[in-house]
Order: C-alpha cells, then structure tokens, then sequence
C-alpha cells in the first residue's frame, strides 16, 4: 500500500490564456494525464467567456473525481486548472493559483503580463517560470524532494537554530556590504536567520523566493533579475543566491550595483570563517530544530504562527539509531517521507477552510473587479461555533490539529496510539515548543 | 425488518382475469349484513355520489389518485368516540358477529365508513353531525375537499369552503365578443385562469385578472385575485357553465357572486388525542401548518421575493438542435415558467455555458459534471447537473440557501423521484406532463428557498429572504428516522402489517378461492408523524416512498396533524429496478422486470402506510391505466385502523414524550446550572439531562396493552371464530393502559419530583366502548390477570459510560437499511436548538470527508482495470472524523433572559465510519469531560439498540 509510484501521483491539469484575446500562453500538466488538445481548451475558456457574456462569472465546476477552477486576474489573464476533487474547500485552489500567478509576475512583471503588448515575448519569457510553476502543482502529491509547507500554509518556512543569532551578524555585515537591506540564510529552502526587511516581505515572496532558490539550484552563485510581486512588480531587483554549503545558501535583493564580480569578493570575505557554524546548521535538517523530548508516536508535525507568518516542520522530528531497537516496531517508522508531507498536506487542506479559519494574507493580485477575494466564497456548510482541536482517523495513521492562540499545530501519529491519547500529546507538544527559549524564531 | 412472506405470493393459481374477483368483493361484501349494507351510504349510494369511497371520485384518467382529507377541527378524539359509540349501539352489529367468514371483512369495512365526511342518510347521530359538516360540504365540487389542495401553488389558488364571501357586481351588457373573449372578460372584466393547476381545479373559475375598463375591477377590493367565484345568483357554476350562464343576461345587470377565498386550506389541529403535556412538543411555532393557515404569505408576496433570488430549474435536450433552430428550442421545460426577475432569466440565457460543461468536462476528468458555482450579481449560486441522454437537467440555488453538497442532494433525489414517477426523465418532461412538473418545482424551490415550515407572513421580509439556512443534514438524507418500539409492540405492528401483506383475502369469502389476485404486495412501510415503524421492503424501496412522501410533504403534514383519510395511488417505476444489472434469464426465470408497479399510500391520524403493488406475472397483466382496487384500499386503510384499535399510535406518541433514551443533555438546563453554581463542568452537567437522573435500577413501566393478546390471538393460524372473539374482545377493551410509575428510591427529593411531574399519567378509558361492558366476560378476567409480567420497561440507558451522562445529541445512520436514529424529540429550547445547527454543519462536513473517502477506496479497488489520475491515497482509510468546539453562547441574542458571563461551552462533534457488509456512519456531540475511552464504548454501543 505504501509504495509510491508513477501511477500514484495527482494529476494537475493548468491553462493559462489571455481573456482578450483568447490565446493560450501557458499550459502545464503533471502526473500520469495526456495534453489537452486545443479545441478542448478553448471550450473550457469558451464557457467562462460566454458566462461573462452574461455576467455570469465561473468560478467552480466539479466532477466525481475532479474539481476545475476558473480565475481571472487583473482582468486580463485567465487560469484555468484541474485538481482532484479531494477537498470540501475550495480555498487552497485560489491560494495555488494565486501563487501561480505571482510567479508568473516573478519572472516577467506585472506590466508585460498584464499588458499583453508583445504576447509571443510573454509567452517566451515565461519558460523562465515553468519550473517554479512545475514545481507547486506537483505539490499536491507526495514529493520526496521537497518538504517544506510554507506555499501552503502561506507562512514562511523555518528552521530552529539555537546559534542563529550568530549567523545573523554575519549576514547583516554581507548584506550591508552588497549595499542591500534584504537578505537570508536558508537551509534547504527554510530560513534560518533573515534580516528585518526580508521578514517584512509578503509571505507568498518569501515562499516563492524559497522555490526558486530551491529549483534552480545547479550553480553555486546566481544574479537573476526578479519582480516582487506584491512589493514591486514592475520594477526587477537582482536575486543574488550563494550556496555556502550543499544545502545551505545566503540570498539577497539588490539594486544595479554592486557588479556580480564585486558580490563574490564580499561573499568571501564575509563568509569565508564561518564553515563551522554554517557546517552545524546544515545538520539541524531534515528535522529542522533541535533534539526536544518529543512524543515518540508522532511522525511529522507543522507548528504555524499566524501573527509572524511562520511555521517550523518536520517529517522526521525523531532521528532514531537505525541499529536501536525501534519499540514501535519497524512498519510503523518505515511510512516514507512522501507519504507523510502528502497526508500532512491533505490534512492541512481538508482543515484550515472548513473547520479552521483561514488566515492567509491576501495580495492585490488576488482580488476581483469589485475588490472581494474569490476565496470569500465558501460553497461548503458553515460551522457557527470556533474550533479547537479536531482530528482525522484513518487505518494506516492519524492526524491532530490544534489551534491555540495564534498558534496552530498539525500533528501525524502512528495508527496505533489511542484516540483520547493524542489530545494530550499535542498539547503536551505545543507547551515544549513555546516554552524552549531556542524556538525564538517562531514565538 | 421482516422479509415479505414469499409462501402467500406462491401460493396462487392460474391466473385468468383479475377483474371479476374484484367486483365480487364489492357485491359480496356487503350483502351478507343487508342491514348494514342499507345503512351505509357508500354501497347504496346515499350521498349521491355512487362512489363506493371518497377518494374513488378523485381516481384520474392515468389511474392515479391523490386525497387528503385533514381532521376537521370540531373532530375531537370525543366526537369520535360518539360516532363509535353510536355504531356500536347499533344492533346490526351483533348480528355481524354471527355471520361467517366475511364478518370481520365487513366489520373492517364499516370501520372505514366511519371516516367517511359525507353525512350518513340514516344514523342520527351523523344527521347531527351533518350540521357541523355542512358547511364543508356546501356543494358537491369535489374542490371543497380542501384536502387535496396539496401543492404549493393551490395552497393560493385556494379553496377552501369556510371561507365565503357574497360580492354584488353589476355586470356590463353584452357588447360586440371579439373572437377568442370570453363572455366573463366581456361583460364582467375578469380573467379567468385558463389551465388548471390541479385536475380537479380544471373547473373552477378562478379570477387570474381583472380588464382595466371592467366591472369588476371597481370591486377589486372584494373580489380578489386567487379568488373562486363558486356560485352566481345561487347557481353553481365552473368554467364551462358560466359562459352559458352569462349568455343569459343580454343587458346590463346586478348579479351576486359568491366566492370563496384561499385563507385557511388546513385547519392547524390542536387537538390531537395526546394530553397536554404532550402536546407541547408538537407546537413548535415554526409549523407547516402555517403554510396551509392564514399566516401563508400570499401567491403575490412570494413571486415578488423571489425575484430577488437566483433560482431556475432547466430541462434542456441537445437532440435536433442546430444552430438554426429558434432561440428556446432546446428547452423542454424551465421553471419559473414566467421568468420571475433578472437572475432567473440570466441563468436561462447562459444555460449553453452548462450545455458545454457537460460536453467538454468528461474528455478533461473522465467523469461528468456534477456541480458548477458561478457568481451571478453578487450572488453565489450553484448549479447542479443531472444527464440522461442527449438531455440535461439543471437546479440553480443561491448558495445562503444550500451549499453545494446539498444542491448534489437535491438533483439527486429530484430525479429519482421524477424517475419513480415516469420512468425516465425525457418522460417526465414530456409537455403532457407540464403542469404536474410545475407544481413539483414550485413545493421544491418554495420550500429550498423560503423554508415553507417556518414560513408565515410575518416573517415574510428581505432580511429572511437574503438570511443563509440553517445546514442540513439528517433531514436531507434518503434515510428515514426510526421510531424504535419494544418488541412486543414491534411484534404488534409487523403482525397487522404481515397479514395485510400476506394478501390472504380469500378467507373472507369462498368465492375467492381459484381465482387470481389482482396485485401483488412487494412490501409495505409504516410511518408515524414521520417516523419510520417498519419497513417490510427493500431498502431502496422504502426510500422511494419516503422521498415521495417527503416531497409531497405528508410526512411534515402527519407529523404536526392528524389526517382524516390520504389516499394516494401512482404507477412507478421502482429505484430498484433501475439498479438492475440485465441478466440472462433462463426459460423458468421470472423476470421481475416485465411488472408494473404501483405505489400505495394511505394515511389516518398521524399514520402513513406505504405500500408497493405490482402486477403481472401470477397476477393479472392488464394494459391501459390501473386504478386502485377499492378492495386493497380498504384492506390497507383497515391495517391503520386495525394499528389504531390496539393502540399503537398512542403507544408511538407516548414514545415521542418520553424522556430521550439514551439520555441526552439540555443544553439550556446546563447552563442554568452552570450559571448558579458560576462554572460549567461534569457537576454541572450531573442535574442538566432532559430528565431527572434515573439510577440503573430505576426505569418508567408501561403496562402491556391488551392488544398484546390479540395480536398473539388473531393470528392467520387461528380459526375464524375464535379471532373474531378475541378481536371483539380488543376492541371494547383497548384502552392504553399507560400507566407510568417511577420507582421510590429516587436518590434526590426533587429530582423524583420533577420526574414523577412529568410522567404521571394515567389514560384508560378514553378510547372504550361503554356498550359492552359485561357483554362479554372474559374482559373482566382479563382485566384481573393483568400482572407483573404485562409490564413494559422502559430504562432509560446512558450512552456515555462517564459518571455523568455528558451526550448533546446523536445521529447512527444505517445506510443499508436506510434507516438513522436520533433523539426522538430533542429539547427545543434556543441553546439546544443553536448546538443542533451547528452539530448538523458539522456532520455535513464530516459526512463529505467520508465520501471523499469511500470514492478513494473505490478507485483504489478499480486502480488495476483503469489508471486513476485523480486519486488522492492518504484520504483512502479515513474512518473518523471529530472537531471540538469552544462555544460561547452570545448572551444578548441566544438566551433569554439574557445572563452576563456566559462560560464557555466545549463540547465535541465526532462522526464514525463503519465499513463492511451493513455500512453505518454515527455521530455523536458530547460534552468535552467525557473522557475519549468512554466514548469508544458509546460507539460500540450505538451498533445495538439499547431500547
């Protein structure tokens, strides 16, 4: 059962095609699904355009086993996209196409994507795009290289490293030294230490800003000319990625100067003593905080903060020695870690939409004609009452959410720890991570 | 739920026409009793009408029948026993009980004359009656049974006879008639409604309009729109006759009209046979009743509002449409047939986006579209499909009135009952059919859209308009809520169900014998304001007949009024068959297939028996329309009667009263607690049940019921002689002994007081027949043997096995059996009332997720024979599902009076799937202090009845 496949992913179907004109300018699919020929995708927008004909705006259509979203953006780009029909909500769709879009933005600005002067260009700009865009809609299936959660949480993703406040000072005298005020230490594509500015971007920027760093990773130093989609989307700053070490890289926004060449020097005379604290960073992954005394029955967790948007996870929170003798045996442990970030995440979308509220932070991509958000539409029953916990059985594992001021933590259990135990351990869990002084970051 | 007897089935001839057996009931049955026979104005025809029974007038052309006749108000359970009591006197009937075998046939059959509201020619004590009746009665259009006004669209239209107004109108001479006006427009300025709504309407002159240079828009104020002009100076007169009548007057003249005005269809009835602790729970203020009282709101007031909904039903077909064809062809059918504002006609115009959606979706997902949500003026609306064919049915709703998953529902269940009606839905949709259409869309989006249960006019306003509805859930299922009984009434009530389905009739003459039956009986379900008794059919049966009943909204009606008679009667095309796989059959295989059906229901008090017919095969095999056999009628109508004679729904309704079982927790008497003693915890929760706590020792005893005896006596093994005795004996002696006694050792004073408050109760005698008392001895020997072991017990068990009972509520759904349990009368106090809507919300979530489940578990299963793109496999085993709430009820608006400091509320709502042969799903909402190990035990609990 637990074998993953080619067959297992989650087909995603995504078309992008100007409202005006009708031509497509990006069309991505992922998983197991032949192409959509052209007639098939014209018909598809042929029923938005003529519902607006009407004013009668598409939003939604679903299948036994499939749901399909329409949404338009800046009245100008249509996305359409298929996903399997697993949620009650369809809040996590419009989160996916919003970034989407913003990634599109990302790569060729808002100006050339919206205007649509030169839609051949576009078109062949936005290749640049596919493998950030390739990237999030293979996210709805199990994934062994990525695991973080942040595109879906809509929250920046953490590590926990008691010695970041070290790192912190290197990275403010690299950053000063590029002549910038953004800039980042990421370990896997989770930060780890960041300035004040880089925290005050737009959650959805710093997530994709992560994807990107975490996708394009085939060189050692990068300058990639970029739009921050809700900060600046029509003006390009440099991207300057640096990878320190294998998993460990220091990124920064900056203007047209310092020149690239001038960049390396600085990276080396900032970086160059710190091998060893950069060296112990590395190894706070795959587990992404350090050794607590955690609940042996649980698999993997994510620990959101609303206020600060940020959230720690894991998928390994405990490293066991593979030669000691596991007391839950060894099928329980063996669940791969695909498995677990894709029931976490089905977990988090069947949660945070109907049964938790969702907090994501809008941008202004997101909004309609009128203003209103399409998320706002919620077509499922509304519970009248707040929720605080709940929790979801199956035969192969269990899951826990907890929402607790502004924190709100998802926990996977094995199957075999009782129901009335895991109320108890979540809360016993989430007392250890806010009161341990080093998970700073995330408090 | 007993399988049907197949023996009886088997047990029949050769088959030759079943007509003539039939007719020979009719003859037979009565002339053995001349007396009575003289005496009954059904067999002689004494009202006029040369029908045997009521409802036979109403048979239509197709063979279908459809007749309420509510309780009269002045019919008191006492006016009844009056009319008994006057029966009973009569000395024909001890002549009855020397006749032979038809004797009981005939006594049935008298029984059911009682029912009849035509006046009896010969008793007295009917003649009495008739002065009452009269003015029910006050011609013979068969409109004045205001019964049958059942739609939502007559309810306007109206009828009913109480209300008679005397309006003068000076009527213009005859002027030039241009071709195609009638002589009403020309001389009197009115317009008639043309097409009748109902058939039996098709007559009535009902005033659609006035002409604005008429008569008789000076008197608008008197004679009003919906109005039926009944009778003009003193002559009755319809459609037809007054044209003639008309044609009369050459100049101009006074005429007086008398008309009648829609304001009460039902009359709301109080008084039902419960006392009036009872009573209580059935007054809820939100009632149907009002839809059939004056508070309705009127046709006007409705169409106005509901322009400012979107809301259509589309039935649209893609066969021989071409691009040249005109502008509507493709649609064969829509609702509202008058486009009622902007938002309906808009959806009518873009209805080829959905035509497309369907045609383009399957080659992207490989599955049809189920579901579409668009934004139409800043309104959600979903839009369900349903495709058969070439052809497409749509359903818009606005989503503050039904999420989405609800509007999958609706379709759902639109088309199988448009299926179990007409077989397919290009049949349904048929223009022949159209008015009948029309009135099944206007009770469905009236009701989805306005909540006609909790509709009256002075709720009437834009702000309930535009309020979103509360969530449904149990309501919405195709599962019926059961009405568990003790055994032994359980016992009682499958027996009279048996024998009515073991059609053993020939018993009642000898004539009968060799020949065929005319139907036979596939099963047969009983319902109790609403409840499911019994069910002795397959499940996909059953929920046919509850789907068609809901829709109908007889069960709404016989949950909150008694009904004097329902008879109603249609060809259907059973679900099941419709699941069928086709097999080969082989030359001795009896294809099921090739029967017509018929479905069956009548109704009496707060009692609906459905029933499903077939014919063919054994049976005769007639073409053409079938009407229904008076004599299975009867048969029928004699089971309710013979269910009432022992008790049963006093029984039933007692249920109802009795403190929940298991225990639940009123969320209101929580808070009271909780407020005094200043914290809400498990002591709170010790003295909030719904009932005094109950230690395991105690329980609430009923006596046994005499009927007990009686059904174990008549038995079909038992001679004819002694059954008859033995029925005799029941019937003088049937009253429901009741009698409630609450153990001494209650641990509290007052809380023994409060519980003996509640149930002291004593009912004997209400029911019995004076007239006999010593005519048959063995009654008082009877009454003397009644003994420890005639008691009942009713323990009233704790779900939650914690110290403290700490359940809010419960939902254990069998969909095999498409069956559920519940609270059977849940606390209406306003806290309760808002745990419960939110608890619905909840399972409606939960239950989404199970389905999500169940469809991965499938594709899963099927993941071998064809890939499956769409599969999501961490949701393939979820099997539970719970949410904890933290309430804080808001103290202004949900209690009154309104406290400070409320505390804070924290109970869980956890659903549970089970898997396997019988699926289940249950619900449970428990306050947080049940530890969860306990409620594991509930949950196993909940797979037995613990009655």
């Amino acid at each position: 059962f637990q074998r993953n496949n080619k067959n297992e992913t989650m087909s995603v179907y995504l078309v992008c095609i100007t409202t005006g004109g009708g031509i497509p300018i990006l069309s991505r699919k992922h998983g197991d699904i032949k192409s959509l020929p052209f007639p098939l995708l014209a018909s598809l927008n042929g029923v938005a355009l003529f519902g607006e004909s009407h004013d009668i705006n598409l939003i939604s259509t679903s299948t036994r086993d499939c749901r399909i979203v329409w949404r338009d953006f800046h009245n100008s780009i249509r996305l359409i996209v298929a996903v399997s029909n697993d949620t009650i909500s369809e809040v996590h769709i419009h989160k996916l196409l919003d970034l989407i879009f913003q990634s599109m933005v990302l790569t060729v600005g808002l100006n050339d994507l919206v205007g649509q002067r030169n839609v051949e260009r576009t078109k062949r700009d936005l290749r640049a795009s596919y493998f950030i865009i390739d990237r999030l809609i293979s996210l709805m299936s199990p994934s062994e290289s990525y695991t973080n959660f942040g595109d879906l949480v809509g929250a920046a993703d953490c590590v926990v490293f008691p010695e970041s406040h070290l790192i912190q000072n290197y990275l403010e005298s690299y950053v000063e030294s590029v002549d910038s005020t953004y800039g980042c230490v990421m370990v896997d594509g989770r930060i780890a230490c960041a300035t004040k500015n880089w925290w005050s971007l737009h959650p959805d920027e710093i997530n994709l800003l992560s994807l990107s760093v975490l996708t394009d990773n085939w060189s050692t130093l990068r300058d990639v000319p970029i739009f921050l989609p809700v900060k600046s989307p029509t003006v390009p700053f440099r991207f300057i990625v640096c990878q320190l070490l294998a998993n460990v890289t220091v990124c920064s926004l900056c203007g047209p100067a310092p020149q690239l060449p001038a960049i390396e020097g600085m990276i080396q005379k900032n970086w160059k003593s710190t091998h060893n604290l950069l060296s112990s960073l590395a190894s706070i992954v795959p587990r992404g905080f350090p050794s607590v005394p955690i609940d042996s029955n649980i698999l993997g967790l994510i620990l959101v903060n609303l206020d600060n948007k940020r959230v720690i996870s894991s998928l390994q929170p405990i490293i066991t020695d593979p030669m000691a003798k596991d007391p839950l045996g060894p099928t329980t442990r063996n669940m791969p870690n695909a498995r677990k970030f894709d029931i976490l995440r089905t977990f988090y979308r069947n949660t945070v939409g109907p049964i938790f509220p969702d907090h994501f932070v809008p941008t202004p991509h997101a909004a309609d004609a009128k203003g209103d958000f399409p998320s706002m539409n919620v077509s499922h029953a509304v519970l009248k009452h707040p929720v605080g916990e709940t929790y979801q059985c199956s035969e192969f594992h269990k899951c826990y959410a907890l929402q607790h001021r502004q924190y709100q933590l998802f926990l996977l259990f094995t199957s075999n720890i009782p129901n009335h135990f895991m109320r108890n351990s979540a809360h016993r869990t989430l007392q250890l991570f806010l009161s341990d002084k080093t998970f700073q970051i995330i408090r | 739920m007993n399988p049907i007897p197949e023996e009886s089935i088997s047990s029949l001839g050769s088959r030759s026409e079943g007509r003539a057996w039939r007719h020979n009931v009719k003859s037979e049955s009565s002339s053995p009793s001349p007396s009575s026979s003289s005496s009954r104005s059904s067999t002689s025809g004494g009202s006029g009408s040369g029908y045997e029974s009521d409802w036979e007038r109403e048979v239509s052309e197709d063979g279908s029948v459809f007749l309420v006749v509510p309780s009269l108000p002045q019919e008191t359970p006492e006016l009844l026993e009056e009319v008994n009591g006057t029966w009973s006197k009569d000395p024909v009937d001890k002549s009855v009980k020397k006749t032979g075998k038809l004797s009981r046939l005939v006594r049935r059959r008298e029984s059911k004359r009682d029912r009849s509201v035509f006046p009896n020619q010969d008793s007295p004590k009917r003649i009495a009656n008739q002065a009452q009746l009269h003015h029910e009665s006050s011609d013979n259009d068969s409109s004045t049974y205001y019964g049958q006004l059942k739609t939502f669209e007559s309810v306007f239209e109206g009828s009913n006879p109480v209300e008679m107004h005397e309006v003068t109108l000076r009527i213009k001479g005859r002027k030039s008639v241009q071709p195609g006006q009638s002589l009403m427009e020309n001389m009197m300025g009115i317009i008639p409604v043309r097409h009748g709504l109902e058939p039996q309407h098709l007559n009535n002159v009902v005033v659609a309009g006035y002409l604005t240079d008429g008569p008789a828009i000076k008197i608008s104020d008197k004679l009003q729109i919906g109005d039926i002009i009944r009778l003009v100076d003193g002559q009755q007169i319809n459609l037809s006759t007054i044209e003639q009548m008309l044609s009369t007057y050459s100049s101009s003249t006074k005429i007086k009209m008398t008309i009648q005005r829609p304001t009460r269809i039902y009359p709301t009835d109080n008084s039902s046979s419960l006392d009036d602790s009872s009573t209580e729970n059935y007054q809820a203020p939100a009632n149907i009743s009002n839809l059939f009282d004056g508070n309705a709101p009127s046709p006007g007031e409705v169409e106005g509002i509901l322009k400012k909904l979107p809301f259509v039903g589309l039935y649209l077909t893609r066969t021989g449409i071409t691009e040249t064809s005109p502008e509507m062809a493709d649609v064969l059918f829509q609702f509202p047939l008058n486009l009622v504002g902007d938002h309906s006609a808009r959806l009518i115009k873009a209805r080829g986006m959905f035509v497309t959606l369907c045609q383009a979706l399957p080659d992207v997902t490989n599955s049809k579209p189920i579901v579409s949500t668009v934004v139409l003026n800043d309104h959600l609306v979903h839009i369900g499909f349903a495709e058969e064919r070439e052809d497409t049915l749509l359903l818009a709703f606005p989503a503050t009135k039904c999420s989405s998953k609800i509007v999958c529902q609706i379709v759902r269940d639109v088309v199988r009952l448009l299926r179990l009606r007409y077989q397919t839905l290009a049949n349904a949709f048929n223009p022949k059919n159209h008015s009948e259409i029309n009135q099944f869309f206007a009770v469905l989006f009236l009701d989805e859209l306005l909540n006609l249960s909790a509709l009256s006019r002075s709720s009437l306003d834009l702000s309930t308009l535009f309020r979103s509805h509360e969530a449904k859930f149990d309501q919405n299922l195709p599962a019926s809520q059961w009405l568990y009984l003790p055994e032994e009434i359980k016992f009682q009530v499958d027996d009279a169900m048996n024998q009515f389905e073991s059609s053993d009739f020939q018993d009642f003459n000898d004539e009968f014998y060799d020949l065929p039956r005319e139907f036979n009986i596939v099963g047969s379900c009983l319902f109790h304001r609403g409840h499911l008794l019994a069910s002795h059919m397959p499940r996909d049966d059953m929920v046919d007949i509850l789907l068609w009943c809901r829709f109908k909204k007889l069960l709404g009606l016989t949950q909150l009024s008694r009904v004097h008679q329902l008879v109603a009667w249609h060809e259907v095309f059973v679900t099941r068959e419709s699941f069928r796989t086709t097999k080969l059959l082989g030359p001795l295989d009896y294809d099921e297939s090739m029967q017509r059906t018929f479905l069956l229901v009548v109704g009496l008090g707060h009692q609906l028996l459905g029933a499903v017919f077939s014919i063919g095969g054994c049976s005769g095999d007639p073409i053409g329309p079938v009407k229904p056999d008076p004599f299975y009628v009867d048969q029928a109508m004699n089971t309710l009667d013979h269910l009432e004679d022992m008790g049963i729904p006093m029984v039933c309704d007692r249920w109802l009263t009795l403190p929940a079982n298991p225990e639940i927790v009123d969320v209101d008497h929580l808070y009271e607690k909780a407020i005094t003693s200043k914290r809400l915890d498990a002591h709170a929760l010790s003295g909030a049940s719904t009932s005094a706590k109950h230690l395991p020792d105690k329980g609430i005893v009923l006596r046994k019921t005499r009927s007990v005896d009686y059904s174990l006596a008549s038995s079909p093994t038992e001679s004819d002689e002694l059954s008859l005795n033995r029925s005799e004996n029941s019937e003088q002696s049937e009253e429901l002994q009741t009698e409630f006694r609450e153990d001494s050792k209650a641990s509290d004073p007052s809380k023994s007081e409060e519980g003996s408050s509640v149930w002291e109760l004593h009912r004997s005698g209400q029911r019995s027949h004076k007239n006999f008392s010593g005519d048959l001895p063995q009654d008082s020997s009877l009454n003397d043997s009644v003994g420890s072991d005639e008691f009942v017990r009713y323990q009233v068990s704790q779900l939650t096995l914690s110290p403290e009972n700490t359940l809010f509520h419960y939902i254990h759904l069998e969909v095999g059996q498409g069956v559920y349990l519940a609270p059977l009368s849940p606390p209406k106090s306003p806290l309760h009332s808002a745990l419960i809507e939110n608890f619905r919300a909840t399972c409606q979530i939960i239950h989404s997720t199970f389905q999500v489940s169940l469809k991965s578990r499938e594709m899963v299963r099927t993941l071998k024979t064809s890939p499956k793109p769409w599969l999501n496999r961490s949701l393939v085993a979820v099997k539970e599902q719970a949410l904890l709430f933290h309430w804080t009820p808001d103290p202004v608006t949900e209690t009154k009076p309104p406290a400070k400091n409320m505390p804070v509320l924290s109970y869980w709502v956890c659903g549970r799937l089970f898997l396997g042969a019988n699926p289940r799903e249950c619900y449970i909402c428990y306050h947080e202090s049940a530890p969860q190990d306990m409620i594991e035990l509930a949950f196993r609990l909940a797979h037995g009845i613990h009655v």
